[in-house]
């Protein structure tokens, strides 16, 4: 069964376009919403939580058509939401703001309330902080307390938008771990232009820029990739400096400069077809694709 | 009934810890202490600290707009936290009214307060332990200003300078000129803006010991028309903002709204003619 349908999609805002004929059919667990800024991804985002109505189209999340008030309500109850930017009443402890949000869910027993809040904010790490006034949270502990409303009704859809954007190193990789942990049991839409942490996290990819370039396995994706062979290695004497190439990544040594590019290699350049090829590199020969 | 408490007691809790208010409030009554307690300046007190509250609402959208995208994806829906939040400055107001009254109990003459008023040229003393009249006046002058700030939510600048426009023009024009120099009177005199008067949070001041009753009505219908007029204006936008209202439900909410308007109106005017504010003051 499809957790997420897309038919026909699109979203403008005045004259700018910012979706277009997405059409998209996913089944549930980790999946990840890849694309450069601008994209579209919050755009899609908000259209899957009914926070914006698409201009054309229709989009069913977990069986509830989001264009039907009733069914997009009942939706609402099972759905935890981390917007791109997570904001909270400054004033309000963390405890206070995710017990808000958890009753808002419609979780009215006190108690069953009471040990859902507690459990939620354990599972983010913030148990020491339960009292603190969230302005005083660091970034990547108001990320996570973005997660702990959003899970505190053990909800059946979690949508998270570029929640590893900004971190350090060590709170990313927290992070990516606690996702991991959540996606075991639900449908969880990752937005994210970070690669890496699809990698580590998704089995299905949605890529977009303004339409759907890709969306699948990612497993799929790669033996797409490889069996195009997009990604090359050249080794040259001097520096390239040809703008145009989409150099993955460049080293040197005594024998000279080397590098990985994806698509077409120079002209007279001694390029070989790379072994492997990573989702870096079918991301931007899917980037390539859309831009030819 | 759920959600409207849930939003309410919200509210409520960003109200008690909003530092603004907390600073100010001390501030009026020792200005009112200093200026010395009789009625008018109880009169400041009362609607000087209410005011504040306008400035508190604007600072409680600006934060409800910044995470109205967690709050929009629970079971949000725009009439019952607009409902919460109306309850919530209400009971608000009532409690700052109740504070202002405790400290009158405390500062006054024995817990009553007086004025002077100048009536056909005799004065006129009255002296009150308990100024519903005031209490009364001052509430519903507050709901047609919470209800234009609750329309103007999503646009910070704009409320504020509603809200501080209010809050000026009260302490400003209002209360140290003690009369209404915008306005003027309805009787003497060319003053472009006078059909303001209708507007009872306009010109609280003025004919402040006057019967409250004629408050209550064009308050409560001009909050009404302000607050079904801003949902059916939503409605008819179609935002994503879910509405939860039939339309028949909107269109008896403006028709009573308007004879609310209507009959407070021919009320007012009534009473214009019983109280010449000129001769009040």
């Amino acid at each position: 069964m499809s957790l997420i349908q897309l038919e026909n999609i699109s979203k403008h805002y005045g004259k700018y376009q910012a979706l277009e004929q997405l059409n998209v059919q996913l089944e549930g667990g980790m999946i990840g919403l890849l694309g450069p800024n601008g994209a579209g991804k919050t755009t899609l985002i908000r259209v899957l939580t009914g926070f914006l109505q698409p201009s054309q189209g229709r989009a069913s999340l977990a069986g509830c058509d989001l264009a039907q008030p009733e069914q997009l309500a009942q939706l609402r109850q099972q759905l935890g939401y981390v917007p791109q930017h997570p904001a909270f009443y400054p004033t309000w402890t963390c405890s206070e703001f995710v017990d808000y949000i958890a009753q808002l869910k419609g979780m009215h027993a006190a108690t069953e309330r009471k040990a859902a809040v507690e459990r939620s904010i354990q599972y983010v790490g913030l148990s020491d902080h339960a009292n603190k006034a969230t302005r005083q949270l660091s970034g990547g502990m108001q990320r996570r307390l973005g997660i702990a409303q959003a899970i505190v009704n053990d909800p059946k859809v979690l949508i998270v938008d570029e929640p590893t954007a900004g971190l350090d190193p060590e709170e990313r990789l927290r992070f990516r771990h606690l996702l991991a942990g959540l996606g075991n049991q639900r449908l969880v839409i990752f937005s994210t232009h970070i690669v890496e942490d699809i990698v580590q996290t998704c089995r299905q990819v949605i890529m977009l820029k303004k339409t759907i370039l890709y969306a699948g396995g990612l497993n799929e994706l790669l033996e797409q990739a490889r069996a195009a062979q997009v990604s090359w290695e050249i080794t040259s004497p001097t520096p390239l400096y040809d703008q145009q190439l989409a150099i993955v990544s460049s080293s040197n040594d005594e024998q000279g400069y080397h590098y990985r590019i994806v698509g077409q290699p120079p002209a007279g350049s001694n390029a070989k077809p790379a072994s492997s090829v990573g989702l870096e590199e079918a991301y931007l020969w899917m980037m390539q694709q859309a831009s030819a | 009934m759920n959600l409207i408490q849930t939003f309410c007691l919200g509210s409520l809790r960003n109200i008690s810890r909003n530092r603004f208010l907390w600073v100010i409030l001390p501030l009026l009554i020792v200005f009112s202490n200093f200026l010395g307690l009789n009625g008018d300046i109880m009169y400041t007190l009362f609607t000087q600290s209410c005011a504040c509250l306008a400035i508190v609402f604007v600072h409680e959208s600006k934060c409800d707009l910044q995470v109205r995208e967690t709050v929009w994806s629970t079971r949000y829906n725009l009439v019952n936290y607009s409902i919460g939040r109306l309850l919530a400055y209400s009971i608000a107001t009532l409690i700052i009214i109740g504070l202002c009254e405790i400290v009158m109990f405390l500062h006054g003459s024995n817990g009553y307060i007086g004025a002077v008023l100048h009536h056909n040229g005799e004065h006129i003393t009255i002296s009150m332990r308990f100024p519903w009249q005031l209490w009364l006046k001052t509430f519903f002058s507050m709901l047609p200003i919470f209800v234009l700030l609750l329309c103007v939510r999503n646009y910070y600048r704009l409320g504020l300078i509603t809200a501080i426009g209010y809050w000026l023009y009260i302490f400003a024009f209002v209360i140290l000129l003690r009369q209404n120099i915008l306005i003027g009177t309805i009787t003497s005199g060319f003053y472009p803006l006078r059909w303001l008067a209708i507007i009872p949070s306009t010109n609280v001041f003025l004919y402040a010991w006057a019967d409250p009753i004629p408050w209550i009505l064009p308050s409560l219908g001009l909050a009404g028309l302000g607050w079904f007029g801003y949902l059916a204006k939503c409605m008819w936008r179609k935002t994503a903002e879910p509405l939860h209202i039939k339309p028949a439900w909107l269109g008896l909410g403006l028709a009573l709204s308007c004879l609310s308007l209507y009959l407070g109106y021919q009320q007012f005017v009534a009473m214009l003619h019983m109280y010449n504010p000129a001769s009040v003051f």
